[in-house]
């Protein structure tokens, strides 16, 4: 555990040694202030009262969900493919640890930055405070479905990294996989079972609105155990490449 | 200490390595030579676990890198000819880090790190970034993470490869002082480099061991005589080997002025000075433009050319005049 850790820590460490971490943070946070200040003025100019979660932090996220699909993909591509194609990768394939290990730390580095992000994201309800009374129940249950939303993102991100070397061929394969796999469920006479599974969009937004269902909750974890399991054995089966 | 029997490894159809054998002691150091593309950094990998071989086995102290992978990995420090390094972290912070992924804990970890930075003469720069190094220090940081956890034997892929001449003299020196207590394995293709660090070589060709040699047997070996001239000679070389005292003349491939000529047991019997000389004044006698002799041992460039001769696809290695095999 400890060695999956050491990983994760360096892959943190290492987003805001390059560029990428801190462009990144930016955007975020300049396109998700000029959301709630539109949100703020739009609901004064209408005279309505203000729902700080869910009129505020709730537009927030689900921009936040969109945005993630492009954006997460950058990061699974920096600490996956970067360090397969830079030849770093072989820094912890030589060492004895677990293909497990080295995934798995990969994924908690990527899960780290954004739970960071996650946390600064809260200042902006947490700042209604001063005028209104924000649900904190509905509060915790959008960023739950945030951190959901994106561990999935990063699993199936590591999963399409572990294959190539190529940066761009891993960001751009990526983000045209996760569109695939939501699209997949719009497909003519699919269950609507499935439909529901790989919407994450559709999934994220229930936890927007304070719902927490179990069934989702457990639909996650499933599909980033899946892709998770995935990514190791890519990974595994690169010492037996014939 | 390294025993490899029979290793053969497959990419798809193509074989990249056809058969390996060949064992290392403990204490040696071992150079892997050859042309780029003979299937030395493919062993490397497999002998550092990080590739599986396709049959065969390789066992490094005593454990096998299929079934015993992981205390394999413990034993060995691996330095890839590309250093794994993360440009963007400070010395200290990389080798603390390679210490964790050893598993290297509390205080143990402390003085490793400073073992480490002592050893690979780097604590100059124990804080500054790793993109802002030379590559010469890149190199010493590079081999940090591969002493980090003292292992017993240690695999080096073209360790000089790219360095200047000063950086090289540093990391050959540096070879030397860790190969005092462990095993070392390291492949070039540069000769002279082979030639400086290691106590015996195998030369590797198209996934082959074309030969083994002991670079202490190089001095047990025939003199050679080495005849310059001042221009292409044709004549010369015919006219060595129509000597019945001479065992072979050859020309040197990368100096085409140049014969290298073997004499026979019977020309060293008695008087081999005086014969030298008498052979000097032949060839003035001949009006050759002769402008130098130079006596030689068979190295490790005639054994690699004689050997690479005898295989498939001989012409295609030459010697650059760097000492680079390409």
């Amino acid at each position: 555990m400890s060695v999956t850790l050491a990983i994760a820590e360096r892959d943190f460490k290492g987003f805001f040694g390059t560029p990428l971490g801190w462009i990144v943070a930016c955007i975020i946070f300049l396109i998700s202030g000029i959301v709630f200040f539109i949100v703020v003025q739009m609901l004064l100019i209408r005279g309505q009262s203000i729902d700080p979660v869910a009129d505020i932090f709730g537009q927030i996220l689900n921009f936040l969900n969109y945005i993630n699909i492009f954006i997460i993909p950058a990061f699974t591509m920096k600490t996956m493919s970067e360090d397969l194609g830079s030849g770093t990768y072989r820094l912890q394939a030589s060492a004895p640890i677990s293909t497990w290990s080295i995934v798995g730390g990969k994924f908690l580095g990527v899960m780290m930055y954004f739970a960071i992000i996650g946390i600064l994201m809260l200042l902006y309800p947490l700042y209604t405070v001063i005028f209104t009374q924000p649900d904190f129940k509905v509060l915790l249950s959008g960023w739950l479905g945030l951190i959901l939303n994106c561990a999935t993102i990063i699993s199936i991100g590591l999963f399409i990294g572990s294959f190539t070397r190529n940066p761009i061929i891993s960001y751009l394969g990526s983000a045209f996989f996760i569109l695939l796999f939501i699209f997949s469920g719009f497909i003519p006479g699919i269950p609507d079972w499935y439909r529901h599974s790989v919407n994450l969009l559709e999934l994220s937004s229930d936890f927007t609105r304070g719902v927490i269902k179990t069934g989702s909750v457990a639909t996650y974890l499933a599909i980033i155990s899946v892709f998770l399991f995935l990514c190791r054995f890519v990974v595994e089966s690169k010492k037996w490449r014939f | 200490m390294i025993e490899v029997k029979g290793l053969v490894k497959l990419y798809g159809d193509r074989k990249v390595l056809h058969g390996l054998n060949f064992s290392v002691g403990t204490g040696r150091v071992c150079g892997l030579l050859g042309p780029n593309g003979s299937g030395k950094s493919t062993t490397m990998d497999i002998l550092a676990g990080l590739l599986g071989p396709s049959s065969g086995s390789v066992q490094i102290c005593g454990y096998d890198v299929v079934e015993q992978t992981q205390e394999v990995k413990e034993h060995v420090g691996y330095l890839p000819d590309n250093p794994p390094l993360y440009k963007e972290m400070k010395v200290i912070d990389f080798v603390n880090y390679v210490a964790k992924l050893r598993s290297i804990g509390g205080k143990n970890r402390k003085t490793a790190v400073e073992r480490v930075i002592e050893d690979c003469d780097v604590s100059d720069v124990t804080h500054r970034v790793i993109g802002n190094l030379s590559k010469g220090y890149r190199q010493r940081v590079a081999l940090c993470a591969a002493l980090i956890h003292q292992p017993k034997v240690l695999i080096l892929d073209e360790p000089t490869e790219g360095l200047d001449p000063n950086q090289i003299l540093h990391i050959r020196k540096l070879i030397k002082k860790i190969a005092s207590e462990r095993t070392v394995i390291l492949s070039s293709h540069i000769l002279s480099e082979v030639q400086a660090t290691c106590d015996e070589v195998i030369i590797i060709n198209h996934g082959h061991i074309a030969a083994k040699t002991s670079m202490q047997n190089d001095k047990t070996k025939p003199l050679y005589y080495l005849y310059t001239f001042a221009s292409k000679t044709e004549n010369a070389l015919h006219w060595f080997q129509q000597r019945n005292y001479v065992k072979s003349a050859k020309p040197m491939s990368q100096k085409n002025n140049s014969i290298l000529v073997e004499f026979g047991s019977e020309f060293w019997a008695d008087s081999a000075g005086e014969n030298i000389a008498n052979v000097t004044e032949q060839i003035v006698q001949q009006n050759f433009p002769l402008i130098g002799i130079e006596e030689k041992k068979e190295g490790l460039e005639e054994i690699f050319f004689e050997v690479i001769r005898s295989q498939p696809g001989h012409h295609q290695a030459q010697i650059s005049p760097t000492g680079e095999i390409i």
